[in-house]
């Protein structure tokens, strides 16, 4: 419970906004690589409530600009992409990827106008098929050599949807290791053998139950929270019977992404990344420790729920996200069919558009969240008087990263507190990419 | 209305005035008094809304009952006798003017 000054502190993100100010100083997600893969490589995206036209000009440069054109303000993401830059449709003046202008052709001949002008532009790169935008002051961070930045491109796929809520209650749903035994119950096990590319479907690691069984039928989870180097570590631990216990170790990496297990073979890194105040894009990158992962598979079975060319989930608030009464008393526990997304989806965006915290009654299973939120303030706090946040890094730094090791699986109850570094380790081992980075 | 007085970290003082019934706990994160977090939201299942509560006025609150007594052993600033949680304290008349000191820390 907080108090409606402090929910607007940390969930508002405009310009000029305390919180805005804070996810200004990190790389944000800003689209797929795919989505300029089109025969018009130029889209119009939108970042903590400000427009930008993002292209790619005739010589394969990535640009990332101001949607407004400089001129009379008229709308660049209608640009014409020609003559090495994109070209207002209004007056013909152009703009290369640094914002730089080469011309205004209808001004007279010698006019030197086109010097004085300058559109702001943003730095913008690509990484595991996602194009990260720096839109803060000054130098962006370093990308910390994780798991899913590092991956050969074979071995990582990219996703995204979008969210009609608020960023921060997206994200806190990502780090509460509780809600998973419930809102994603199934009442049946699905055979673990057509489990790929399905979050919970597989077999838990080290053993041939079902994580769908683990979730269904110990749904009591103990909940340790711990302090990482690039944000948070939450261990929940579910005791299957004297000898054996479940352990799931998810990540929260400063400040808005968190790193899970998504099966024994991939992982999921999901930024959760405000478009404005009341809505946001989930960005994910799927990365394989074993083969090369399945790109096509997984995007055909992504793009049964989400619509292009926004994204946008055909199950929504408006209808009922394919409620259905009959599944909900004899399948699922939400009756809005198999896909988790669907869930997630409908708990947050259920929750309001940004949800009204002077409401709400936290339990010991949200230790995450209330972790986390001590982190956020503070972190906000910090960058209003000029001072250092996490995991704002230089290159030295984040070559030092790896993982974050994040593993579901079943151990021996009483050898839980290593599971989870054994486990790990012994994942990347037999990985040809990561066993290369393993030092010892 | 009852008045409260919250006697904060730096040593300021923010005066609230709260309808009767309110727990002093809602009237500090209704009116954002920083320093009481009540994470829990009022259903004694954190400490994390822990006050100490002017002596002048101590002995005029009924006494804790025994969830909040449990959850007083594990407050995160130090437990001194005036020790309370904010969400246990309901505003009755005669506690205008109620001076409530926030403790240096709620984790």
């Amino acid at each position: 419970m907080i108090s409606a000054e402090q929910n607007d502190f940390i969930t508002r993100v405009g310009p000029g906004t305390p919180a805005g100010a804070l996810l200004r100083r990190y790389w944000q997600p800003i689209a797929l690589v795919e989505e300029l893969e089109e025969k018009r490589p130029v889209r119009a995206v939108r970042l903590m409530g400000q427009d930008f036209v993002l292209f790619r000009d005739e010589k394969g440069e990535l640009g990332l600009l101001d949607r407004d054109c400089p001129h009379r303000g008229a709308d660049l993401a209608f640009g014409r992409l020609e003559d090495g830059g994109l070209r207002c449709p209004f007056h013909g003046w152009l703009f290369d990827v640094k914002g730089t202008c080469l011309e205004t052709p209808a001004e007279p001949a010698g006019s030197k106008l086109c010097t004085r002008i300058k559109q702001s532009a943003y730095p913008v790169v690509e990484k595991s098929g996602i194009i990260f935008a720096y839109i803060g002051e000054g130098e962006p961070p370093a990308f910390p050599a994780f798991d899913c930045f590092v991956a050969p491109d074979t071995h990582v796929f990219a996703f995204k949807g979008l969210f009609e809520c608020n960023w921060l209650q997206a994200l806190e749903v990502g780090i509460d290791p509780a809600h998973a035994s419930y809102l994603h119950r199934f009442f049946q096990d699905e055979s673990t053998e057509a489990s790929y590319g399905k979050q919970f479907r597989g077999a838990s690691n080290d053993s041939d139950m079902p994580i769908t069984k683990v979730l269904r039928e110990f749904d009591r989870p103990d909940i340790a929270v711990e302090s990482a180097d690039y944000g948070l570590r939450l261990t929940s631990l579910r005791k299957l019977s004297e000898e054996s216990t479940h352990v799931r170790v998810t990540n929260v990496v400063f400040p808005q992404a968190f790193v899970i297990p998504m099966s024994s073979e991939m992982t999921i890194s999901q930024w959760h990344v405000p478009v404005d105040d009341t809505h946001c894009y989930w960005y994910a990158i799927f990365t394989s420790f074993t083969g090369p992962v399945n790109k096509q598979q997984m995007r055909d079975q992504r793009l049964e729920l989400y619509e292009l060319p926004d994204y946008t989930s055909r199950k929504n608030k408006r209808n009922n996200y394919g409620y259905n009464i009959d599944e909900q008393l004899n399948e699922t526990y939400t009756g809005m069919g198999n896909d988790i997304n669907v869930h997630d989806q409908w708990a947050i965006e259920s929750q309001g558009p940004i949800q009204d915290r002077t409401r709400e009654h936290l339990g010991t299973t949200d230790k995450g969240i209330i972790a986390y939120r001590r982190l956020l303030v503070s972190a906000i706090e910090a960058t209003q008087a000029g001072q250092p946040a996490p995991m704002l890094i230089n290159a030295d730094q984040a070559a030092a990263f790896s993982g974050p090791p994040s593993i579901d699986g079943v151990s021996p109850s009483d050898r839980t507190a290593t599971y989870c570094k054994d486990a790990d380790r012994k994942r990347r081992e037999q990985s040809s990419w990561a066993a290369a980075r393993l030092t010892d | 209305m009852p008045t409260i007085h919250f006697v904060l970290k730096d040593g300021n003082t923010r005066s609230v005035d709260a309808p009767i019934g309110q727990s002093v706990m809602e009237a500090a994160i209704l009116n954002n008094v920083r320093g009481i977090d009540a994470e829990c939201g009022g259903c004694a299942s954190c400490a994390t809304c822990h006050v100490y509560v002017d002596p002048a006025y101590f002995e005029r609150l009924p006494e804790p009952d025994d969830m909040e007594r449990e959850l007083l052993e594990g407050v995160a600033a130090e437990r001194r006798p005036t020790s309370r949680l904010s969400c246990q304290i309901a505003l009755v008349a005669e506690l205008d003017g109620l001076v409530i000191h926030v403790p240096a820390t709620q984790a």
